[in-house]
């Protein structure tokens, strides 16, 4: 009889499995494609682009419905735990993850965990081996009760990419990985669409086009992966003070399955001072087009109390390494994920031991 | 019904579970006080085992790193309002007291913690496996809520395992007062039951309690009401019949005997008691007969070779062994004034082995000792009102009061003494079956201090160590335990600590107890005591019901209680008590 543990073993011994850890990413791999290059920008919709000054953030507090009472985070820990080679020879490398997503509710000044979701994957490129053998594969390693782990096809890398480029593969496995993180976060949007909601990062990750009329969604996007701004733009953003913003632009997001998600965004300076560079203390805040057009008729002063809202929130925990862009909620989102999470290297140990890999390179 | 848990166990770096401690997080709808018995399951090695603690500590800890990080959330104003609140984590830290079954190994992580009831304090505080479980009190669970009665193990006082009671506490509380005599009052009543529900078990408990009254007359009201407790009758009661006590009262006749005053047949004055109070006081026969001669004189004399060698001959010579026992020999002096007249006049053709300055000092010393004590020691009696031990258990305590001789610290080690001089004696023949004596003696920093070894202290002494097994039971209490022989403290295998110093709580005496103990020992309210004996694995915070006896004669309420002693009932003499 063939126990799960045969077939995990089977599956790496034909493969030629060794073991591998975390290196970092080499610099001669093209980077990801996971920025957020915008598709059309207009930049002169609350002033010209060549009038572009910082905007002071006046201290009027935002009105009910304008300010998040939900707010959504994810959260992925992963790495390259087995390397296994297919028949032409390419190297596959096997990231083990756990992925997350939670959503939190305030409740007057308190939160409450609204909703959670973690899950052990173990994603790679599964194409250039025979699917029987993967599903087989798949079906062992979700049914040992220590791992329980998810296998996740990934796609194999586009046609430009050489498939004996190690890094490439584990690109596309950890982009997979991420995917799945996405899909958490986006079934914690969509548990409760009734109030206000913050997600953490750009809103075209986790929905289509969003009701105009419907609450409020606002995404703050901490890691600036492209470039929206001109010039003089570049200018204002870099000499903004804590407490200012650019001018609001529009732009469309990229095309999802749900449809493109043209925002309204500004950059907002949180935190600033003589030791944190220019470059660093912004957020990016996008609102959905439609409902900053329709349901707050392009009022400025609406961006202004929301991001208002957003300074008063945001995180002053010295010791909390992205503090100076990031926010309370999210930082306690954060908090209430992590936890949940086993620690990786425990994770490693199990498979390495279902996989006969005592000291890690050995079956 | 489901139980709501307290919180779950946890168990990160430097909050480690050990086989003795484990520490939980709180749920936020949820309170946890200091001393709650608390308790939880764990899966150790596919065995499931229970374990019952007590909290030691309560914490609360905030999400910030440090007090820079708490006031940035306030921009460094305290009247401004931060959008969100702090949300910190309140956790507990418990020193577990038992596992079931017995295993030496901690609760695992996330186990849930429940507060613990009557039957988890029982099992904790290991109350199915004591020999004699005797109910002491109420055991506190928290602040304000209690998890049934408090008990201690009669075996463990009462001499099979372990004797004697000890109480620390500072003065003005009653702290120490109260305990003593309430364990008093349920010995006597528990020796009662059996005597209705054994009879003629020769084995049965029977006692015989000796209380030493040191401050005032404060203990010849114990046979009165506590007004105190008469203000708040409905709520005291209640605790007592809580513990199993239906019907609180004062003592039941009990006799009281005060120092003879100079001159006279009649006792020293005692206060607001003027009637019943019998006088004790010893003649030259009944010191001779009743072994006392040697405590007569001070420490450093007696231990002085030739002056402790002189006092031994004198003794011997005065004594006359018969068939009756010892006798003062009837051809030597018969009274103290006679002995000095005697001794004056003969000392130079007497014990030869001495020089002269020798004999000289003992006449001093005779001289002042026969002055000083005139009245407790008669001068020209030859007989005294010799105060007599009775040798069968008693329905009341036998109050001696040593106040009235305050002045004369002497003649107060040598009452005490000859008290345990005569129980020994009764004890050695061994005629009744499981005969207790019950001797309450507070400040034992007088009649013990830690650096003396005059014969009172080792009288005291060899009662901790061997008198258990004598059935000689010393119910001690101090304000200082650390001002106290060790070995009289050590010897008591069942502690109670009332509010303590903290400087006393930090000596040596008191390492047993670990930092939460002694901290709660601090802040302890009069009514509570912290209980401890070895087969506890931590101290039982009980609460003592108030008592319905007077513990002074400001607290002594004046319609009396019904039965003897001030009731207007006849006067017993010192002779009847014998006939017990």
């Amino acid at each position: 009889m063939t126990t799960d543990r045969d077939a995990v073993r089977a599956f790496f011994r034909k493969h030629a499995a060794t073991a591998v850890g975390p290196t970092p990413v080499q610099p001669n791999v093209t980077p990801g494609d996971d920025g957020d290059e915008p598709d059309a920008i207009e930049r002169g919709f609350e002033m010209p682009e060549a009038d572009w000054k910082a905007v002071v953030v006046s201290e009027a507090p935002a009105r009910d419905g304008e300010f998040p009472v939900r707010f959504i985070d994810g959260s992925q820990a992963g790495q390259p735990v087995v390397c296994v080679r297919t028949a032409e020879g390419w190297p596959i490398p096997l990231l083990i993850s756990e992925v997350g997503a939670v959503a939190l509710k305030s409740v007057g000044r308190r939160f409450e965990r609204e909703f959670v979701a973690v899950e052990r994957v173990l994603s790679f490129v599964a194409d250039p081996f025979p699917w029987e053998e993967v599903e087989a594969f798949a079906a062992a390693l979700v049914n040992i009760p220590e791992l329980k782990l998810r296998v996740l096809p990934a796609n194999r890398p586009q046609e430009q990419h050489s498939p004996f480029d190690y890094e490439i593969m584990r690109t596309q496995a950890r982009a997979r990985a991420q995917q799945e993180m996405t899909t958490l976060e986006r079934l914690a949007l969509a548990v409760n669409r009734k109030v206000p909601t913050l997600v953490d990062g750009p809103l075209h990750r986790l929905m289509g086009s969003p009701d105009p009329f419907g609450p409020l969604l606002i995404g703050v996007v901490k890691t600036q992966a492209a470039d929206y701004l001109h010039p003089k733009g570049w200018q204002t953003l870099l000499d903004l003070k804590p407490g200012q913003r650019t001018p609001v632009f529009q732009y469309e997001g990229r095309q999802t399955a749900g449809g493109s998600v043209p925002v309204a965004s500004w950059y907002l300076k949180l935190a600033g001072g003589p030791q944190l560079a220019p470059n660093w203390g912004y957020v990016r805040v996008e609102v959905p087009w439609g409902q900053f057009q329709h349901q707050f008729r392009g009022d400025f002063g609406f961006v202004n109390r929301l991001s208002r809202w957003l300074i008063d929130a945001r995180c002053r925990t010295d010791s909390y390494a992205r503090m100076p862009v990031s926010l309370d909620p999210i930082v306690r989102a954060e908090d209430a994920l992590k936890p949940l999470f086993t620690p990786l290297q425990v994770l490693v140990n199990r498979l390495y031991r279902q996989a006969g890999f005592f000291r890690r390179n050995e079956l | 019904m489901s139980r709501t848990a307290l919180g779950r166990v946890a168990a990160p770096p430097e909050h480690e579970s050990t086989s003795g401690v484990f520490y939980f997080w709180v749920d936020r709808d949820q309170s946890v006080e200091r001393t709650q018995i608390v308790t939880t399951k764990s899966t150790v090695a596919g065995r499931e085992v229970a374990f019952v603690g007590i909290v030691q500590e309560v914490y609360r800890r905030s999400r910030q790193k440090d007090v820079g990080e708490e006031a940035a959330r306030f921009d460094g104003r305290s009247a401004e309002t931060p959008p969100f609140a702090s949300e910190g984590v309140t956790y507990a830290e418990v020193a577990i007291l038992r596992t079931d079954p017995v295993a030496h190994t901690p609760p695992t992580e996330e186990s849930e913690v429940f507060l613990g009831d009557e039957v988890a304090a029982a099992k904790g505080y290991g109350m199915d496996r004591m020999g004699q479980r005797f109910d002491v009190g109420l055991l506190r669970n928290g602040g304000t809520e209690f998890a049934g009665r408090a008990a201690i193990d009669l075996d463990f006082l009462l001499g099979k395992n372990g004797g004697h009671l000890n109480v620390n506490g500072i003065a003005g509380l009653g702290t120490k007062s109260t305990l003593l005599l309430s364990m008093n009052w349920l010995l006597l009543r528990e020796a009662k039951r059996q005597r209705e529900e054994k009879q003629g078990d020769p084995k049965r408990l029977q006692v015989v309690p000796v209380i030493f009254n040191v401050k005032n007359f404060d203990l010849f009201f114990i046979d009165r009401w506590n007004t105190e407790y008469r203000k708040e009758e409905l709520a005291h009661r209640e605790d007592w019949r809580r513990m199993g006590v239906d019907e609180p009262r004062p003592f039941d006749m009990p006799r009281y005997f005060a120092p003879q005053a100079k001159g006279l047949s009649t006792p020293v004055q005692t206060g607001g008691r003027t009637t019943d109070v019998l006088p004790y006081s010893w003649s030259l026969a009944d010191v001779i007969e009743q072994e006392l001669f040697s405590f007569l004189f001070s420490e450093e004399d007696v231990y002085d070779p030739n002056f402790g060698g002189l006092v031994g001959e004198m003794e011997e010579y005065l004594t006359s062994e018969t068939a009756a026992g010892r006798k003062l020999r009837k051809d030597g002096p018969q009274t103290f004034a006679d002995l000095l007249d005697w001794f004056r006049d003969e000392r130079d053709s007497l014990f030869m082995d001495f020089v002269k300055a020798t004999k000289g000092k003992l006449l001093r010393r005779l001289k002042y000792i026969v002055q000083e004590g005139d009245g407790v020691l008669v001068r020209k009696e030859p007989k005294g009102n010799a105060l007599k031990i009775p040798s069968v258990g008693q329905d009341s305590p036998i109050v001696i009061d040593l106040y009235g001789l305050h002045g004369t610290p002497s003649l107060q080690r040598f009452v005490v003494a000859a008290v345990f001089h005569q129980i020994q004696q009764i004890q050695s023949a061994k005629q009744v079956a499981n005969l207790k004596y019950l001797i309450t003696l507070d400040e034992l920093n007088r009649f013990a201090p830690k650096d003396s070894s005059d014969p009172i202290t080792q009288k005291l002494e060899t009662i901790a160590s061997e008198g258990r097994s004598q059935g000689i039971i010393l119910f001690g209490a101090q304000q200082q335990a650390s001002l106290v022989k060790p070995r009289v403290i050590e010897n008591a295998a069942i502690r109670a600590i009332g509010r303590s110093g903290t400087l006393e709580l930090g000596a040596e005496v008191w390492k047993f107890l670990g930092p939460s103990a002694r901290s709660a020992a601090s802040q302890l309210q009069p009514e509570e005591k912290l209980l401890y004996q070895p087969s506890f694995r931590e101290p039982m915070l009980a609460k003592i019901p108030f008592p319905p006896f007077a513990l002074s004669e400001n607290d002594a309420d004046s319609p009396p209680a019904t039965g003897g002693g001030d009731q207007g009932l006849p006067p017993v003499s010192s002779a009847d008590l014998d006939a017990f």
